[in-house]
């Protein structure tokens, strides 16, 4: 039988849900990062003609190590974003769970 | 009726039969020694179940009759006449204390009251120290097991991504160079303004190719025309008269014999995957980058590789009048055809007007 664990309400603060679009560019970086890390994610869809990935990714902010992990996922997204400031069109690869994509 | 406590053992007298005790205080404390509950600050069960709350009781309840007097806060009860004591905070409670021993009582109960503090602050700290010993091993069992968490925790391993580490490279490697960001600033002005031309225009197919390769599939109409693009612009006449130290040159020519001979093998294909490898992709989206911020946009639907006539065949135009959409408000191409046609004027001859 599993230890019931009791979650505070801070500590439900801390798990949180994103989403992002990996170019394909990133793929394997990101992928490396989240099974690296053991990190809940979920790919729930894809964009055929960019070659885009949806991703949700549950954090758990109490965690060290999945801070550090939304923070170098989200470090290569916002380098890529830059460099390809102009070329991505409307698509923003940094996502909050509540975003709608319709496109999927 | 008259019955006897079944707590504190004292009479009382009852209305109902089956009443078991004197008070609602004996019959709570008969509840708790039944369920074995210890008060706090006691040590045994049976000991502790003890509150006297009036302290004296007469012997008999036969002839009691209790009188209260409001101005000496005094009750009468049978010959005795008591004073009323009862704590400020809890009137409920009431404690019955001879007269003539009250003031004596007073001031034990002063002095009581020291001892008590006393005693009280030493429990607490007594109290507190025992907690302290209580909690302090699970603290520290907690600390060891939070250490024990973090050793076993590997550290986080920072992941580069392979694209962006290439993109830092080339930038490092200063590819293009500061030339191209300010090419009036080292180069002649007719070289610095085809380099302006041919920037605006590799920058657009520079951005075609790179969105190009992001996609899943490109048709062949689309390679066709970027690859027209490119042969366009590398046969074009200004292209071919940049100076040798153009760093854009070899790459766009590279870029150019590339796209053809894909044209060439895969031609006939309707779709096609267009793929650069991460090493080009990276060196495009670079040059991008720089020429992004210093060299005008053009989309590729507007995209044209009209070029700009040579300063001398310009002139020419404007004196035989032959290019009429050419812009007579040119000042300089104005003045070195009225120049030609001797038609300027020195400064001397000026003066002398």
């Amino acid at each position: 039988m599993k230890p019931l664990i009791y979650k505070t309400k801070d500590m439900e603060n801390k798990l949180i849900v994103k989403r992002y679009k990996i170019p394909e560019d990133l793929l394997m970086d990101i992928l490396r990062i989240l099974f690296g890390n053991n990190i809940k994610h979920k790919i729930i869809g894809m964009q055929e003609r960019q070659n885009i990935v949806l991703l949700n990714v549950n954090f758990d902010l109490n965690s060290p190590k999945n801070r550090e992990a939304k923070e170098n996922m989200e470090g290569i997204l916002t380098d890529y974003s830059e460099y390809m400031k102009g070329l991505l069109g409307d698509t923003v690869l940094m996502l909050d769970e509540e975003d709608d994509e319709s496109e999927y | 009726m008259e019955s006897t406590c079944l707590y504190c053992e004292g009479h009382f007298t009852a209305i109902r039969s089956s009443k078991k005790y004197c008070s609602d205080n004996c019959k709570q404390m008969a509840y708790f020694k039944r369920n074995g509950l210890v008060l706090s600050g006691t040590t045994e069960v049976e000991s502790s179940v003890q509150m006297p709350v009036v302290s004296v009781k007469p012997s008999s309840t036969n002839e009691v009759s209790v009188k209260y007097d409001k101005e000496k806060d005094a009750v009468k009860y049978a010959n005795e006449e008591l004073i009323v004591k009862y704590d400020k905070d809890e009137q409920s409670e009431f404690e019955f204390v001879p007269l003539a021993d009250a003031e004596e009582e007073e001031e034990e109960e002063e002095e009581e009251e020291e001892e008590e503090t006393e005693i009280a602050e030493s429990n607490n700290v007594r109290e507190i120290e025992k907690e302290t010993q209580k909690v302090e091993p699970i603290k520290s069992f907690l600390n060891i097991e939070k250490e024990q968490k973090d050793e076993n925790e590997p550290c986080f391993k920072w992941i580069n991504s392979k694209l962006i580490g290439l993109i830092e490279k080339k930038y490092e490697q200063n590819s293009g160079g500061i030339k191209t960001k300010e090419p009036f600033d080292y180069w002649q002005y007719e070289d610095a303004k085809r380099i302006v031309w041919v920037n605006s225009r590799f920058r657009c197919l520079a951005e075609s190719l790179i969105k190009l390769s992001n996609y899943s599939r490109i048709d062949q109409h689309t390679l066709l025309c970027v690859t027209d693009a490119f042969k366009r612009l590398v046969t074009s006449a200004t292209f071919n008269r940049l100076p040798n130290d153009y760093p854009f040159k070899d790459l766009i020519i590279e870029l150019f014999l590339g796209l053809n001979k894909m044209l060439e093998e895969k031609g006939n294909l309707k779709m096609l995957a267009f793929k650069l490898t991460k090493e080009r992709k990276a060196h495009l989206i670079c040059i991008r980058h720089q020429l992004m911020l210093h060299t005008s946009e053009i989309k590729f639907t507007e995209i044209d590789f009209v070029e700009e006539k040579p300063h001398q065949e310009k002139v020419q135009q404007f004196i035989s009048g032959k290019n009429e959409t050419e812009k007579k408000s040119d000042w300089r191409y104005r003045y070195e055809a009225l120049k030609k046609q001797g038609l300027l004027k020195t400064q001397q001859q000026n003066k002398a007007a």
